[in-house]
């Protein structure tokens, strides 16, 4: 018996959605793109990122810019990140990891938005650790409750050292509705509007707040959009208007708990997300560089 | 990059057989649709790269088992490999005959396993299939030995 029976028995009539398989794909493929687009810097305003910056527990008066040097067992006073109003607990901080920042990314838009979410995605954590530049990424499909369809919340949070000493102006051609403000504790946080990508079915658009930490170790950038980008040309739009706006976004970003620290909570949270996609499963795996060899 | 770009049209005349081969790594249908579409996600992204290639559907395969056996590696580096064939496995008249070779296989280390699908479902020849999993031909000839003799606790009549 040659072996190539059993196998042609066992997968010969499996079957794939090979309409499906080729749109998961392609968004698959460009959330890689754009957390490749965030590490590199390269079209901060263009990119999807939305980042977020850590750790204003200075805000509270508690840990001044902490969050993001905090150590392994640091113990700190941070405001809880569910809706609890009470102002403040103790939180044990673990390093950030891409479920962490997802967890982390859907407690913040609870609290500024009611929906449902789905698609959860996520990178970071010890893989991108390094000693000069850290990064997380995260994104979720939020469908607001007034239903009028999906849309994809997205963040990064960076070393600040990315910036290289860029600007948090308002100059780039391709922002729109822009506008920068100087937080009472001296971060700086720029809300803008992604130039609109025309499509025979209206306009892909994206919105971002962009929050740098007032020593400039810090970035963190969110993003909502009014679909799915699924090429540089090309977008499934579900709705007029992203999911969150230009405010909602600015709130995202000035929550107290983001950093390369986290409470131990959203770790915890961000272990039970489901679906979820690790897209370090991706990243980490090397593409062959040349083509092999017909066969 | 737009639709018209051929992606599509690429998925739609692999992605089966890319599913089957990813079936026979993974021996769990959703496991191999995910793998399945983590390979064409990456093609997407090299989609420029990959279209020109010689044989975009062999470079394709090769992400494909790159991508198998570096999540194996994440998600299972503490599995060991055992030498031989449980008797479990070898109730061929119990069970249908892909769930026999599914566990047949499943006790084939990964690299092993990827080795005999490589070249007994994609039809490589030694040549090719080391060269796609980066070991030596000699290697893949032992490993290749190894594991048809590990096959035959459960299929005896099994020819090399």
């Amino acid at each position: 018996m040659k072996l190539r029976d059993p196998m042609d028995d066992a997968v010969g009539d499996a079957t794939a959605d090979l309409g499906r398989l080729a749109y998961d794909s392609r968004r698959l493929g460009m959330q890689r793109r754009r957390y490749r687009q965030a590490l590199s810097g390269v079209g901060v305003a263009a990119t999807a990122a939305v980042i977020f910056s850590a750790v204003h527990l200075a805000s509270s008066g508690s840990v001044a810019g902490t969050g993001a040097v905090a150590g392994d067992t640091s113990a700190v006073a941070t405001p809880t990140p569910s809706t609890d109003p009470s102002p403040t607990l103790v939180a044990e901080l673990v390093p950030l990891t891409g479920r962490g920042t997802v967890a982390a990314l859907r407690a913040a838009i609870e609290e500024q938005a009611q929906g449902t979410y789905s698609g959860f995605a996520g990178q970071g954590g010890q893989l991108h650790k390094g000693p000069h530049f850290r990064a997380t990424y995260g994104e979720v499909e939020f469908t607001p409750v007034d239903g009028t369809g999906v849309g994809v919340v997205g963040i990064n949070v960076q070393d600040g050292s990315i910036l290289d000493g860029m600007a948090l102006d308002c100059t780039g051609a391709s922002m729109v509705e822009c506008q920068v403000k100087t937080l009472p504790n001296g971060d700086r946080v720029r809300t803008y509007l992604e130039q609109p990508v025309r499509t025979a079915e209206g306009d892909g658009l994206r919105r971002v707040a962009e929050l740098v930490t007032s020593d400039r170790s810090l970035r963190v950038v969110v993003s909502a959009t009014n679909g799915f980008e699924l090429a540089s040309s090309q977008w499934d739009i579900t709705r007029p208007q992203p999911v969150l706006t230009s405010a909602q976004l600015s709130q995202i970003v000035s929550q107290p708990w983001w950093g390369f620290k986290i409470p131990r909570e959203y770790e915890t949270a961000g272990q039970e997300l489901t679906p979820y996609t690790d897209l370090d499963a991706i990243t980490a795996i090397e593409t062959p560089s040349l083509a092999p060899s017909p066969g | 990059m737009s639709r018209s770009d051929g992606f599509e049209e690429f998925v739609h005349a692999t992605g089966n057989r890319m599913l089957r081969t990813a079936l026979l790594l993974c021996g769990d249908h959703q496991q191999a649709e995910d793998l399945t579409q983590t390979t064409y996600a990456k093609v997407f992204n090299r989609w420029r790269v990959v279209s020109r290639a010689d044989s975009p559907v062999a470079y394709t395969r090769t992400i494909l088992t790159r991508t198998y056996l570096s999540e194996r590696r994440l998600r299972r580096s503490g599995e060991i490999p055992v030498e031989f064939i449980t008797e479990t496995a070898s109730k061929a008249d119990d069970v249908p005959l892909r769930l026999v070779l599914f566990d047949a296989l499943a006790q084939l280390s990964a690299k092993d396993r990827t080795v005999l699908v490589l070249r007994y479902w994609e039809d490589q020849s030694v040549a090719d299939t080391a060269s796609g999993l980066g070991i030596s031909e000699a290697a893949c000839r032992t490993r290749t030995s190894r594991a048809l003799a590990r096959l035959r606790t459960v299929y005896p009549d099994l020819e090399a």
